[in-house]
C-alpha cells in the first residue's frame, strides 16, 4: 500500500447512512428514546449534534452546552448557531460553581503557585508537550501575567500529577451531568470523540471517554471535516483550529498533546495502521527521517499508555 | 558517593514504587525501562523528580533523554556525572 492525499477520503452520504444505521439500532436494542450531545462549539460534538438530529428527530435530541470561567465567551454565539441549525434546544449550564467546589481551581493553581509563586488566579496558563530526543515526553507549563507577559517551566512530577487530575474533574463533571439527563429522559448519551483521540489517549477516562456511542469514534479527523462540509456544518465551525478547549490560555491540540499538526497527524497514524515504513511517511511529509520514526514510536508509545483508558474494569476470574 | 550506592538507592525505589517487589530482590541494571515496558513516560517525569530531590542535583530539560533514564545503569552514570560536575 501507498501513501497518497486521497488514502483518508471516504464518500460522505455512505458514512453517514452508516452511522445513523448503527445510531438507530443502538436505541432499538437498548429501548432508548433519544440521544444527549454535549457541545463545545469545536468541529466534533457538532458533527455529532447533527448526526444525532438526523438520525432521531431533533426534539428527541438534548444538546448540553457547558462552559465555565476559563472558557472564552465567544463560543456562546457559535453554540447558538449550532443549535438553530440542527433544530434542537441547547441547555446551557455553567459548571464554574461546581468546578470551584470540588477544588478543581484552587488545587491547580496551588501546584502553580509552587513553580512560580507570584502566580494569582487572573493570570492564565496552559500545559505543553515537549518532547525530548527519541521520544521521552515531558509537560511544561506557560503562564502569562496580567501584562501579556509569559514564563515557562518544566513541571515536576508532583505538581503535573496535582494539575491533570484538577483540571480532568471538568470532563468528568460534564459527563456526570450528561448522564443525568440521559436517564431523566431515557436517553444514549454520544461520544464525540474522534478516531486519532482515542487512538492516542486523548481523552479522560470517565469524562469526555466515557458514552454509550461513538458516532465518529472511526473516522480520522479529516474525515470528519469531510462529513461537516455534507452535513453544512459552517464554514466558520469547519475553519476553527482544533483547540483543547480546557486551559486559559489559547492551546492547540497538537501542542498540549499530539506529535503533529492537523490533517499530518491523521496521515501519521495511518501510515502506521497500514504498516508504511517512516521513510515513506517522511518523504510524504516532508520531514527528516529521523522525526519520522519519532513519531512513530511516539504513536505507539501513546496508544500503548491509553490502554488503561480504554480498558473495562478487570473482573477475578 | 559512588555509582554503586546510587544505583542501589534507585533498585530500591524502582522495585517498591514501580514493581511492588521486595527490596531484596536483584534489578538488572542494564535493563531498558522503555523496550521492557516497566516504565511509560509518566515514570519518567517521576524518576526525574526522584533523582532531583534524592540526590540534590538539577535535571536540565534537554537532559531528558534516553541515554540518561533508560536504565538503572543510565541514570546511575548521569547522577554521579552531575554529582561529579557540581
Amino acid at each position: 500500500m501507498k501513501i497518497t492525499r486521497d488514502v483518508l477520503n471516504i464518500e460522505p452520504e455512505t458514512e453517514v447512512s452508516k452511522i445513523q444505521s448503527f445510531a438507530r439500532n443502538y436505541l432499538l436494542e437498548y429501548k432508548k428514546r433519544g440521544y444527549v450531545v454535549a457541545i463545545s462549539g469545536g468541529i466534533d460534538s457538532t458533527v455529532c449534534l447533527y448526526l444525532a438530529a438526523k438520525t432521531v428527530s431533533p426534539e428527541k435530541v438534548m444538546a448540553i452546552y457547558m462552559p465555565e470561567k476559563e472558557i472564552k465567551d465567544e463560543y456562546e454565539f457559535i453554540i447558538e448557531n449550532i443549535a438553530e441549525k440542527a433544530g434542537v434546544k441547547v441547555l446551557k449550564k455553567d459548571i464554574s460553581r461546581i468546578l470551584g467546589e470540588f477544588g478543581c481551581y484552587e488545587t491547580r493553581n496551588q501546584s502553580i503557585k509552587k513553580l512560580f509563586p507570584e502566580y494569582n488566579p487572573n493570570w492564565k496558563y496552559k500545559l505543553k508537550i515537549s518532547r525530548g530526543e527519541k521520544n521521552i515526553n515531558y509537560f511544561k507549563i506557560i503562564v502569562e501575567d496580567e501584562q501579556g507577559q509569559q514564563k515557562e517551566k518544566r513541571i515536576p512530577y508532583k505538581e503535573y500529577m496535582q494539575i491533570v487530575s484538577a483540571t480532568n474533574y471538568k470532563q468528568r463533571v460534564r459527563k456526570n451531568i450528561e448522564y443525568y439527563y440521559a436517564d431523566k429522559l431515557n436517553y444514549a448519551v454520544v461520544g464525540t470523540s474522534n478516531k486519532v483521540e482515542l487512538d492516542q489517549g486523548f481523552f479522560v477516562k470517565n469524562g469526555d471517554g466515557s458514552s454509550d456511542i461513538k458516532f465518529i469514534g472511526h473516522l480520522y479527523k479529516s474525515q470528519v471535516y469531510q462529513i461537516a462540509k455534507y452535513l453544512d456544518v459552517s464554514a466558520k465551525i469547519r475553519n476553527q483550529t482544533p483547540t483543547t478547549n480546557t486551559f486559559s490560555l489559547f492551546q492547540k491540540q497538537d501542542e498540549f498533546y499530539f506529535s503533529l499538526p492537523f490533517p499530518e497527524m491523521d496521515y501519521a497514524l495511518w501510515a502506521v495502521d497500514n504498516d508504511i515504513e517512516p521513510e515513506e511517511l517522511a518523504k510524504f511529509l516532508n520531514l527528516e527521517k529521523h522525526r519520522a520514526i519519532n513519531i512513530f514510536d511516539d504513536i505507539i508509545s501513546k496508544r500503548k499508555k491509553s490502554e488503561y483508558s480504554h480498558c473495562e474494569p478487570l473482573l477475578i476470574t | 558517593m559512588n555509582d554503586n550506592d546510587i544505583a542501589d538507592k534507585l533498585s530500591k525505589y524502582i522495585l517498591k514504587n514501580f514493581l511492588f517487589a521486595e527490596e531484596s530482590e536483584v534489578l538488572d541494571i542494564n535493563e531498558s525501562f522503555i523496550q521492557n515496558d516497566i516504565i511509560d513516560s509518566t515514570g519518567v517525569i517521576e524518576l526525574v523528580s526522584f533523582v532531583e530531590e534524592e540526590f540534590g542535583i538539577s535535571v536540565a530539560d534537554d537532559e531528558i533523554i534516553r541515554e540518561n533514564f533508560d536504565s538503572i545503569n543510565k541514570i546511575s552514570s548521569f547522577v554521579s556525572n552531575k554529582l561529579t560536575e557540581s
